[in-house]
């Protein structure tokens, strides 16, 4: 005997929701421990000292739903290797951008590199030697007063691993605590592990009321970098308006703040193809990944008029990926940069002096010219630049030359 | 003994050596946090760049360490350990495994125990790790050179060209450099070959390349000299 | 002049040939020492030389000068045990040099040797290099030298 069919409770299935429409519920609680929270217990057993935020501080969500300060002011500009190496524009501006506001800021002498991009293609390094190098920047910043500001996706990731482990073995603690006492340094821990891209996210606004061209016939694709939303997940800025919250929201957010339109693509979530030791040794598989998975999916879903991404190693390879490859005829050519050169173009920066645009691979000019910039007046100021600072071998560009340039 | 591939390469390795650098992983402080069990998903293998162009599975590493599988780990110790790209995309993983961290454990003991595939991975990689080990920063302006990266175009020959002049018209202070990617003060360089020192990490570089070990021992020894320190004080506190 | 695929090796020199270093015997009874045109192929466009500094005590095997190109940086080893009586400033100013006269203008340190003869027996003559340079290549999977323009032999 069969009993009576159960009566199913069933969705409406004459309107079928697409997965970019379905509501996203976070859970009530994260499912994370809060690791500041861990970090304040060590303070207090006297283990190390935490670095606060200081103010003004703007709050954000990240990705469980928990807040984290995003320093304005007071930063230590902990840079990048790869851009002060060989994006310069990509340093000058978010260094610009904090001229713009008139914000205290400090560019140290003190910093190494994070020495992660060297870790992560030989590992001829180990946690004691990463965690020191991470904890004797941090112990400059807090001596200079100053809070650490990362440049660097990978800097980033790099010390949210560093974070862990440190919290995670007190072997690693001890160890790097008589490291730093040899070299006659506090151990200091931030309170938060900041990425200027989440400055420049929290800061979009006021960038946007600075804006003097007009970015509305801009399309642009993002691509976020792995170091910055994989790699240790939580710290990443998730926002209930963009992307409902599903994707990180750095970049996209300033997109749209400055009036331009972003533009998805099918392969939003894949790697670049840096690779750390590929893109230096084994550049094949980075160009290959970078122009098959990212650009020409990118060109033949979006069409953008340029590509914006927060990272080094992200700029780099799309970037500079797309020569050869045009060789073999595959379709690519969208410009580069970086979110700081991208704000700081629609503030009026100057292409060369400041977003130094000439050391980008892929031809920037169509798309300064739908920005509305002049670019062969400005390339012309350039080379008088030059030309003068070829003649004077003892002199430097300056910041306030920059500014008469303007 | 059990092996992934049957036809797992090195059969003339003994099995204790294997099983040696095996142990060594699965030792490593870092370890218990990267493998929690894998049940073969492929999601990390969907998720991973250098799966598409490489012969190369994060899946397969998960594996091989979870059924302690010495053979298949040796062969994947000298060969396709160098294919990852460490962007952890392989984090996506639903048991919250980490097989890039895996691999970044691998490549150190690889390293650690100068095996040859090692060396050679790292071969045309020599003046990245003196430039970051003694100068403090990873890569320098001066390194764009049209025969080193003749693949990224026209934009580095006028780098190469212009180098000084363009070099000098950056704003920031700290960027007028050409021999590294921003100035270093010299206390922090010094700062930073003590780390390398008291964390054993010189050393490690003898076992890759012993021509890069004794030039960085130089240059170390140099500048630690001049400011009244003794290289040989600053034993590894590792091994203690 | 020997040409082992396309490699000058002059043949009033001596070599080493594991560390692609050569030697030229002074009048004065110093040594004068470069990188072979090998090396100078192997390196790629150099662009730091710094070689140390003169007086500076020497161990034989050990690095008396650096040498960097975009992709590579090592010693240059000396053959010799001494003293460094003479160093070339200007492969310090212009590290091209190494590469387009490595013979001439590139010899990099003058040297007075602790045990000229001990330490000259491990070196070889012309004719042994040529074939010790032929394995070499080979081993290296290296085709031929490659000669920037204005390379002087």
């Amino acid at each position: 005997m069969t009993s009576a069919p159960v009566q199913l409770e069933m969705a409406d299935k004459s309107a079928p929701l697409k997965a970019s429409e379905r509501g996203f519920e976070r859970p009530a609680e994260p499912p994370t421990e809060d690791l500041r929270e861990q970090l304040f217990e060590l303070e207090a057993a006297g283990e190390l000292e935490v670095q606060r935020v200081p103010e003004p501080f703007i709050e954000v969500e990240t990705k469980y739903g928990r807040k984290k300060k995003i320093p304005i002011e007071n930063t230590w500009h902990h840079k990048s290797c790869g851009q002060c190496g060989h994006i310069p524009g990509y340093s000058t501006a978010i260094f610009w951008l904090n001229r713009q506001f008139g914000l205290d800021y400090h560019d140290p002498r003190d910093q190494t590199s994070c020495t992660a991009w060297n870790y992560y293609a030989s590992s001829t390094s180990n946690p004691a030697a990463q965690a020191a190098v991470a904890c004797r920047n941090f112990a400059q910043a807090k001596l200079g007063g100053y809070f650490p500001l990362i440049h660097c996706g990978t800097s980033y990731g790099h010390y949210k691993e560093v974070r862990n482990e440190l919290l995670h073995h007190p072997e690693l603690r001890a160890q790097v605590r008589q490291i730093l006492e040899r070299l006659g340094l506090p151990f200091v821990f931030p309170e938060e592990v900041v990425h200027y891209s989440e400055w420049v996210h929290v800061m979009r606004d006021d960038i946007a009321k600075k804006q003097i061209y007009d970015f509305s016939d801009i399309t642009a694709t993002v691509h976020p970098a792995c170091h910055y939303h994989k790699l240790v997940v939580e710290d990443a800025i998730y926002d209930r308006d963009l992307y409902d919250g599903q994707r990180t929201a750095i970049v996209s957010g300033l997109v749209k703040a400055l009036g331009a339109t972003v533009a998805d693509y099918s392969t939003w979530h894949d790697c670049c193809g840096f690779g750390f030791r590929h893109i230096l040794v084994s550049r094949d598989f980075s160009r290959s990944f970078a122009t098959i998975r990212k650009i020409e999916r990118m060109k033949e879903e979006a069409d953008p008029d340029v590509t914006l991404t927060h990272d080094t190693g992200c700029v780099t390879t799309l970037d500079k990926s797309q020569f050869s490859t045009q060789a073999h005829n595959r379709n690519v050519g969208i410009p580069v940069m970086s979110d700081a050169q991208f704000a700081a173009l629609s503030m009026g920066a100057h292409p060369y002096l400041i977003c130094q645009l000439h050391w980008h691979g892929v031809d920037m000019k169509p798309l300064l010219e739908l920005m509305g910039i002049d670019h062969v007046k400005a390339w012309k100021e350039f080379e008088r630049v030059a030309d003068h600072l070829k003649d004077n071998p003892e002199e430097y560009l300056t910041w306030e030359e920059c500014l008469d340039e303007q | 003994m059990f092996a992934l591939y049957k036809d797992a390469g090195y059969q003339d390795v003994l099995v204790e050596e294997k099983q040696a650098l095996f142990d060594q992983v699965t030792q490593d402080m870092r370890y218990p946090e990267t493998l929690y069990g894998c049940y073969e998903c492929g999601i990390c293998v969907a998720a991973c760049p250098s799966a598409r162009f490489y012969d190369f599975s994060p899946r397969v590493f998960a594996q091989v360490m979870a059924r302690e599988d010495v053979h298949t780990f040796y062969e994947l110790l000298n060969d396709s350990v160098w294919d990852c790209s460490q962007c952890f995309s392989c984090t996506c993983c639903p048991r919250e495994n980490n097989p890039g961290a895996i691999i970044t454990i691998m490549r150190e003991v690889a390293v650690n125990n100068g095996l040859a595939s090692a060396k050679e991975a790292l071969q045309a990689y020599s003046r990245i790790i003196f430039k970051i080990m003694s100068t403090g920063t990873q890569v320098s302006p001066d390194m764009l050179q049209p025969d080193f990266f003749p693949d990224w175009g026209q934009d580095v020959r006028d780098v190469a060209e212009n180098l000084d002049v363009w070099r000098r018209a950056i704003p920031p202070e700290t960027m007028h450099t050409v021999e590294l990617a921003w100035d270093v003060s010299e206390k922090t360089r010094l700062e930073l070959y003590m780390i390398w020192k008291l964390t054993g990490n010189l050393e490690m570089i003898e076992n890759i390349d012993e021509g890069l070990f004794m030039i960085l021992e130089e240059v170390m020894e140099e500048l630690l000299e001049e400011h009244g320190y003794d290289i040989d004080d600053f034993d590894n506190i590792l091994e203690d | 002049m020997a040409l082992v695929r396309n490699c000058l090796l002059p043949s009033d020199l001596l070599y080493d040939v594991p560390t692609n270093i050569w030697v030229r015997e002074l009048d004065d009874g110093m040594v004068e020492i470069g990188m072979t045109d090998i090396a100078q192929t192997l390196a790629g466009s150099i662009i730091h030389c710094r070689p140390k500094k003169v007086g500076k005590k020497v161990k034989k095997g050990k690095s008396v000068a650096t040498v960097e190109s975009g992709k590579w940086v090592g010693p240059v080893r000396s053959p010799f045990a001494g003293n460094i009586t003479e160093r070339n400033d200007a492969v310090v100013n212009d590290a091209t040099i190494l590469n387009r006269s490595p013979y001439g203008e590139g010899w990099i340190v003058r040297i007075t040797p602790a045990d000229m003869e001990g330490d000259r027996a491990a070196l070889v003559g012309v004719e042994e290099a040529s074939t010790l340079y032929e394995a070499y290549m080979q081993e290296k999977d290296l085709a031929s030298c490659i000669h920037c323009e204005g390379f002087e032999e």
